[in-house]
């Protein structure tokens, strides 16, 4: 049951990093054209695209133990994941043009930062984890 | 806390009762510390056995259906299985980090996450061992966290 709700919650803190991420850069990207004529359109797009995209985060989750070699395919094979995944969604909603390379890098680069930002959300949680059971470390040890 | 010492002249083997309203953790270490004290395992160095004290130990390791017990810096081979040792050191301070290591809370130094959601330990021999995400919650629950 724990192992569940911290499934749950994992996969919804990916989809509000996601959301967020993928809404700003939406906003600061898409014409203003664009976002008038298909904004409901497009606020759905980006939630249905930030749900596929948390889902992706059951390819680093394992019930098995996995060494770090496997862990860090697991890795690789979600970043790749998500850019297939975004870019064809991307695509298929026509938010851009594949034959556009600048705006497929700027894509590709956007990706990569949220990648990182969603590393960087993910290690500061654990940082907090790991500094309170330092914490209670030294206060078991003292004993 | 009341301590009382019964001497008895029977032949019965000597026995500790903990009467109290609750197990708190100063209870519970005082329970893990008597345990421990008994506990002796048996580890082969340079063909010869010898009788190491688990307080000594810094963690087991099972590699090559072999268990190693690492000491502060020696390294000798047990022939009990990790699932046998995770039961004889049940309550102490020992705790399983992942499949194949069973650790001492006593000799971690401090923990920091490691790669994909996994924590690893720094131990006061310098030597590191990584937690496994799936055991990090017994460590928790070994600290009251």
């Amino acid at each position: 049951m724990d192992k569940i709700r911290r499934i749950i919650s994992s996969l919804f803190l990916r989809f509000c990093i996601v959301y967020t991420c993928i809404s700003m850069i939406a906003l600061l990207t898409v014409s203003e054209r664009h976002l008038i004529s298909q904004n409901i359109r497009m606020m759905y797009g980006i939630m249905i695209l930030s749900v596929i995209c948390a889902f992706g985060d059951l390819i680093e989750m394992s019930c098995r133990e996995v060494s770090k070699r496997a862990a860090l395919i697991r890795s690789i094979l979600h970043y790749l994941y998500i850019n297939i995944v975004v870019v064809s969604f991307g695509i298929y909603e026509e938010w851009f043009d594949y034959r556009n390379l600048m705006q497929m890098g700027l894509n590709f680069l956007s990706i990569a930062v949220i990648y990182w930002i969603n590393s960087a959300v993910s290690y500061r949680i654990d940082r907090k984890e790991a500094d309170q059971i330092n914490k209670r470390l030294r206060e078991y040890q003292k004993k | 806390m009341k301590i009382i010492i019964e001497e008895t002249n029977g032949e019965d083997e000597d026995e500790i009762i903990v009467r109290c309203r609750q197990l708190d953790e100063q209870l519970l270490q005082l329970i893990y510390n008597m345990r421990m004290k008994d506990e002796k395992i048996a580890g082969m160095y340079m063909n010869k056995i010898y009788l190491i004290n688990p307080r000594e130990i810094y963690y087991f390791e099972a590699v090559d259906n072999k268990v190693f017990i690492y000491g502060k810096d020696q390294v000798y081979e047990s022939k009990q299985k990790l699932y046998e040792i995770e039961t004889k050191f049940e309550n102490t301070d020992f705790f399983r980090a992942s499949k194949s290591v069973i650790l001492n809370v006593a000799k971690i130094k401090n923990i920091t996450p490691a790669f994909n959601g996994r924590f690893e330990a720094l131990l006061f021999n310098g030597e590191k061992v990584i937690i496994s995400r799936q055991y990090v919650s017994v460590l928790k629950q070994k600290l009251g966290l």
